[in-house]
């Protein structure tokens, strides 16, 4: 099967999010906007364990929420406390977060355009990258999203656990293992660990790592 | 955070908290020391011969007030003849956004400590504490580890930080972001000066602006009892005050006689 090209691709994402639930538009396709809920609280669980349980308005953790669709992620850390970022480049997604508001602040930008002058403490790519279809912007854009993680800091994105690339139909790649490592590791990223979603049959988790140089 | 999460962080292999706070500054109900860990106080003058080793951890209240807190160049010198893994847990007493950085870091260079943890304590409810500040005793550069992840027991022991693959590029990393960091700290920083500065000129205008409204305000109320208009307002045709005489109504004008 062909892969969507980078103009079907944007067209699709920007179609699926005006015509699409709040839940189901960012989530999982075969399930109906009540189970992505099971699905979207199930991965907020997982990253509060990842960020960490702490949060304080005073010296407040930043966050990366790239490829942010609804932004619904992005809602749920900043009410934590935690001042976020949300990117997307699907325009019509991001016309949703704002005009839904909130305390998260949110952008226009592909995953591998996005500057800032500041560090992020955690930067996260929940269940996008494999909707980067092309590889050479798939690696722009993970060399981009660690760029932006501080000394200390977290990277987290989702994709499968296993060695080497696997296509699902014509929008989704997913990449092994053994691209993240070595690419991670030469941007300066330790690895800790793939964690999985372990929700129904969904092979995807998310692997973390750590910026140690 | 609350101070005895804070504490419990550094306790492993600490037999004695040594607390260097002022005479009449007791904190010690409030670490929550399991315990297998005794409390002392000691002066900050006496500290450095008993803290000499990652068995003892010091704990003190620093500040601006000479009389309640400690200056941080006392308590980084207790530390200073320590071995290596030795730590300390500073309280601080200034508000995190006015935190008088420069008092801190020169001393702890001097003691060859490094900041290991620098923790808000927005909920500590001590004598104005703002936040936590645990330094150690190094002899080459620790590895960091992010703000605020990780802050139980059991997360760090299940999420160690390993020492760094290569130290020089750790080293590089922290002098990269420290000079880039800064160069943007800068800018923010006169940013928000201008904007401290338009918010006061803006307080001043409305300070101004009360001030007249209530002399409005009195003068109306003034002339509502005497029946008079008020001097300054606005009239409408028709309305209210009856209107001016007329050139030479009365006889000094063009058309008297």
């Amino acid at each position: 099967m062909t892969l969507l090209s980078p103009e079907e691709n944007a067209a699709y994402w920007n179609r699926r999010h005006r015509t699409e639930g709040y839940l189901r538009s960012g989530g999982d396709m075969s399930y109906d906007e009540g189970t992505n809920r099971m699905f979207y609280i199930l991965r907020l669980g997982l990253l509060l364990d990842i960020i960490g349980h702490n949060a304080d308005p005073v010296a407040p953790l930043y966050l990366l929420d790239a490829g942010c669709g609804k932004g619904w992620f992005s809602r749920q850390l900043a009410q934590f406390g935690h001042q976020v970022d949300g990117i997307d480049a699907s325009e019509s997604a991001i016309a949703y977060c704002r005009d839904r508001g909130g305390p998260a602040r949110f952008h226009v930008s592909p995953l591998s355009q996005w500057r800032s002058p500041w560090f992020y403490d955690v930067v996260l790519a929940v269940d996008v990258l494999f909707h980067v279809l092309a590889d050479d912007e798939w690696e722009r854009s993970v060399r981009n999203l660690a760029s932006l993680v501080g000394l200390g800091g977290r990277l987290v994105v989702s994709d499968w656990g296993e060695p080497g690339d696997r296509v699902y139909g014509d929008y989704q790649v997913v990449r092994g293992i053994n691209r993240y490592l070595p690419l991670l590791s030469e941007c300066g990223l330790r690895s800790d660990g793939w964690r999985p979603y372990a929700f129904r049959q969904n092979p995807i988790g998310f692997h973390v790592f750590t910026r140690e140089h | 955070m609350r101070l005895p999460e804070v504490l419990a962080l550094h306790l492993a292999g600490v037999r004695e908290v040594v607390d260097v706070s002022r005479e009449g500054v007791d904190l010690a109900a409030r670490y929550a020391l399991p315990d297998e860990v005794s409390h002392r106080r000691c002066p900050v003058t006496d500290a450095a011969e008993l803290v000499r080793t990652p068995d003892r951890l010091l704990v003190g209240l620093l500040g601006p007030e000479p009389a309640v807190h400690l200056p941080p160049a006392e308590a980084a010198a207790a530390l200073a003849g320590a071995s290596a893994g030795t730590r300390g847990v500073l309280l601080l007493a200034w508000p995190v956004d006015e935190l008088p950085v420069h008092l801190l870091v020169g001393p702890m260079v001097a003691a060859r400590c490094q900041v290991v943890d620098a923790i808000p304590l927005g909920t500590a409810g001590i004598r104005g504490v703002s936040a936590a500040v645990v330094v150690q005793r190094v002899d080459r550069p620790l590895p960091q580890r992010g703000h605020l992840v990780d802050m139980t027991v059991a997360r760090r022991a299940a999420h160690p930080v390993p020492e760094p693959a290569d130290e020089l590029r750790t080293v590089l990393r922290m002098a990269n972001e420290h000079r880039l960091t800064g160069l943007v700290t800068r800018a923010v920083r006169r940013r928000l000066r201008e904007l401290e500065e338009q918010v006061e000129r803006q307080r001043q205008r409305l300070d101004e602006r009360d001030a007249r409204l209530a002399e409005l305000e009195r003068e109306l109320a003034r002339r509502a009892r005497v029946g008079a208009p008020a001097e300054g307002t606005d009239r409408r045709p028709g309305e209210g005050a009856p209107p001016e005489p007329d050139e030479g109504f009365f006889g000094s004008g063009p058309g008297s006689k």
